[in-house]
């Protein structure tokens, strides 16, 4: 897995969300691990849920990301247009 | 399986008609070189060679009035408008030639014209415009609008191999927001002239195309949790011309009718849907057909008022209780 960056390195937006789907699949695959060594099927169940709650957090992230990609490139076409 | 963006989608369909029939060329401002001011035809330049990618002046009418000439001779252009707005300007070549010619001396004029559409994108009213309903006026064209990227490549596809002019509507703000599983081998063709369920339902029918088929998608979701209402989705596809059997066969089921499109509403194609299903599908109507469009102005510059100007999920919500309520 990818280092993982302190806020402070992280520049533009793109960075920023994609350090923060970093943080997000960190936290997924570390519930993932809990539940794996879970003693009982209640702790089971509590870090498979914990693990979705993050993976949900990583997919609107992720959606998120794509949105502002996709309009930082409209955002090209419409300079040029001007330019 | 990569999953392939609406803006792929286009650029795949061209690619793959330019590689399947050496007929097929492709003409508009900063095309090549550049790729075209989305980059829609990145690449294309250099596979295919400025004999068949071409950048041209900055003249919508030259680059409509080439294209009109070089259909008559049997060749297959694909012009691109940079965006939807400029049109404007080859308005003459496409209402008074392009769609005149076949009536007039019996010619095919195997044409299309691509125009980036569609506002959301804080672009203001010089590159936000929808302008299909100005060209359903005129006879001897035919308008599509894709709203998913399967549509996106097999209704270009489609509309490459036509021997009619068509407008294609593509809408800029779904470029790299939307997209779908498209198999690299799978030959994608979207027949013209057939509407889609978008999502099947029994309560009341949603009609729209382009980015709204999204909204209207929002919408029903928070219909179906929150008022247990069941929204179908048409979504239209081709606007000229317009699915009739597919209108009335969702409205014989729903019997409640919300039309949704971005383009501004006074003679918008609400209105024209709206006629011809009082004319042919009345007597299954059980409440007034409500529409829900961009206000009547140009698109704001101001992202507040853009946001209050456009249809949205809320306002598809509330039309849609309004004539369940009747």
């Amino acid at each position: 897995m990818p280092e993982e960056k302190n806020i402070q390195e992280l520049g533009s937006m793109k960075d920023i969300l994609q350090g923060a789907i970093q943080r997000e699949e960190s936290s997924y695959r570390f519930y993932l691990e809990a539940k794996a060594r879970s003693r009982t099927p209640t702790e089971a169940a509590l870090f498979e849920a914990l693990a979705n709650e993050e993976l949900a957090h990583k997919q609107k992230l992720t959606s998120q990301l794509e949105a502002i990609l996709a309009q930082i490139e409209i955002d090209r076409a419409l300079s040029y247009d001007v330019y | 399986m990569s999953e392939t963006t609406y803006l792929q989608a286009i650029h795949d369909a061209l690619r793959e008609e330019l590689l399947r029939d050496p007929r097929v060329f492709l003409l508009g401002e900063d095309i090549g070189v550049y790729g075209g001011a989305f980059k829609v035809t990145k690449g294309l330049l250099q596979e295919f060679g400025e004999q068949r990618i071409m950048d041209t002046p900055i003249s919508e009418s030259a680059i409509i009035g080439v294209a009109v000439g070089a259909a008559l001779t049997g060749m297959r252009p694909v012009a691109e408008m940079q965006f939807a707005d400029f049109i404007t300007v080859g308005f003459s070549q496409i209402v008074t030639n392009a769609a005149t010619l076949h009536y007039r001396h019996g010619l095919a004029v195997p044409l299309v014209v691509r125009a980036p559409s569609g506002g959301g994108i804080h672009g203001g009213p010089f590159h936000s415009k929808n302008p299909e309903a100005w060209f359903m006026h005129q006879p001897g064209l035919k308008i599509v609008a894709p709203a998913t990227a399967r549509d996106a490549k097999g209704l270009l596809k489609s509309s490459i191999r036509d021997d009619n002019p068509v407008l294609y509507f593509e809408n800029k703000f779904l470029y790299r927001r939307i997209k779908e599983v498209i198999a690299d081998e799978e030959e994608v063709l979207v027949p013209l002239g057939r509407a889609s369920v978008y999502r099947p339902g029994r309560d009341v029918s949603l009609i729209t195309y382009g980015a709204m088929v999204h909204a209207a998608q929002q919408a029903a979701e928070i219909l179906a949790t929150q008022d247990g209402i069941e929204a179908e989705i048409i979504n239209l596809r081709t606007l000229k011309p317009l699915d009739q059997a597919a209108l009335t066969a969702t409205v014989a089921k729903t019997n409640r009718v919300v039309i949704v499109h971005e383009a501004n509403l006074t003679g918008g194609i609400g209105g024209e849907i709206s006629a011809l299903l009082i004319e042919h599908a009345f007597e299954w109507l059980d409440a007034p057909i409500k529409r829900i469009a961009s206000l009547d102005t140009p698109t704001p510059y101001s992202p507040i008022l853009e946001e209050a100007f456009m249809p949205d999920a809320v306002k598809i919500i509330a039309a849609v209780r309004e004539v369940m309520h009747y």
